[in-house]
């Protein structure tokens, strides 16, 4: 259970809980009107994204937690989420990057990445869990605490790495320069860069605890969680910005059929 | 008027490799480089290129290597010059560049009684009487069998493709 959470804690997960729900609707949207393998994947990151934050609000984690009497089920539920929002996004980029040939082959590399991935936390997880272990870097002198994170993190990392630059070099090529997609390809670019930092504020503190010559813990606890929050949100405005020329035309297209149907 | 892209892969085509498909660029090269005094002509990079259309100038030099190691016809990679099997039996046989000499100024009753002729000549002799124009593809596709296949869509499908997608567009694959 989350011990540390405080009241602003809730009212900022629910918020972005009732966000990510109204933003995966609008990729769903988005996704029937355009159905192909990116838009589905953004859908199902939004989706995959909005329900481990669900499970973050402290009062749901509590919930989970009694309601199955298993410890830090909510954080694995979370992690798995973020785990597979990583993929899903991975799998966005790389259907717009890849040609159809090789389109499957690619997925399925990422796709084996993540499972492997899963794979290697959970067994750590049922391990670690005990009454009173919480997988936070407050608790990094427990090394299976360490294994857990680190696994996670060293995952974000890499994929984090792989968005900023397939991101980057699509914003690069798109014409013109100011469109709204550029736009949004350049936030990505900034939401994966800040993905990065998160990482290695993270997993540098853990590395840093093993070698053992860690930094302040509370300056470690103020600028992760700032960072992974930037980045979501920098995320969430750049994949639905494009979205924006979506709805100007449906308003055009429903006021042309109102003008035909006087 | 056929392009010069297109020329090459009818050229690529008519002469696949021993896997029975168009040979690889950096083969294209290396043939290149084999021809005497060509040993640093015909780079992989301006050749792949000229296959993808990002060219369309090449020099003489280049055309001149290119119908050497394809054993075409050089003028056939110049604008204009599209009958690839005129231009060879130009190339190959100096008495039909003087029977086309002698066809110079003759009414056009004169010629079409000339092929007619021709045609039951050839039919005699258990040739083909007609000899029709050799089809060549006019914009061969990068996915065709004449250019190597992309791993990666190009910088500028991609964007589209994202654009496109994330603008709620049925996106062209």
């Amino acid at each position: 259970m989350n011990s540390t959470a405080t009241p602003l804690d809730g009212a900022i997960f629910g918020s972005v809980t009732a966000l990510g729900a109204i933003v995966t609707a609008l990729c769903y949207y988005r996704a029937r009107r355009a159905p192909n393998v990116t838009n589905r994947a953004i859908t199902f990151a939004f989706g995959v994204c909005t329900v481990g934050v669900f499970f973050a609000i402290p009062a749901i984690a509590e919930a989970t937690e009694d309601l199955t009497g298993v410890d830090n089920l909510a954080k694995l539920l979370a992690h798995i989420c973020a785990v597979l929002w990583c993929l899903s996004l991975q799998i966005c980029m790389v259907d717009i990057a890849y040609s159809t040939d090789y389109l499957r082959r690619a997925i399925y590399q990422r796709i084996v990445l993540a499972v492997a991935v899963l794979a290697a936390m959970v067994p750590v997880w049922i391990s670690a869990t005990k009454p009173g272990v919480e997988f936070i870097t407050a608790q990094a002198d427990n090394a299976q605490v360490r294994v857990y994170l680190l696994l996670y993190l060293g995952y974000t990392f890499i994929t984090s790495c792989e968005l900023a630059f397939m991101c980057a070099k699509t914003a690069r090529g798109i014409y013109p320069p100011l469109s709204g997609v550029v736009l949004g390809f350049s936030f990505s670019t900034v939401a994966a860069i800040l993905g990065v930092a998160y990482t290695i504020s993270r997993g540098g503190y853990l590395i840093a605890y093993t070698m053992g010559s860690a930094w302040d813990l509370k300056l470690e606890e103020k600028v992760s969680p700032a960072l992974a929050g930037l980045s979501i949100a920098f995320l969430f405005v750049g994949l639905t910005m494009p979205a924006i020329r979506m709805l100007k035309e449906i308003r055009g297209e429903k006021r042309q059929k109102q003008q035909q149907s006087v | 008027m056929l392009t010069f892209t297109a020329k090459l892969a009818h050229l690529l085509k008519r002469r696949p490799g021993p896997d029975g498909k168009p040979i690889s660029t950096r083969a294209l090269s290396e043939a290149i480089r084999s021809l005497p005094g060509h040993a640093r002509g015909g780079s992989v990079q301006s050749l792949a290129n000229l296959r993808k259309g990002e060219d369309t100038n090449p020099t003489l030099t280049t055309v001149e290597q290119l119908a050497t190691v394809l054993d075409a016809p050089a003028p056939f990679l110049l604008p204009g010059w599209d009958d690839i099997q005129a231009l060879t039996v130009i190339q190959h046989s100096p008495r039909a560049r003087d029977v086309l000499r002698h066809l110079d100024g003759l009414p056009l009753d004169d010629l079409d009684a000339l092929v007619q002729h021709l045609q039951e000549r050839r039919e005699q002799l258990g040739l083909a009487p007609a000899v029709p124009l050799e089809e060549i593809e006019t914009d061969p596709s990068p996915e065709s069998d004449t250019a190597p296949r992309r791993r990666k869509r190009t910088m500028k499908q991609a964007a589209r493709y994202a654009a496109d997608s994330l603008e709620g567009r049925k996106p062209a694959q």
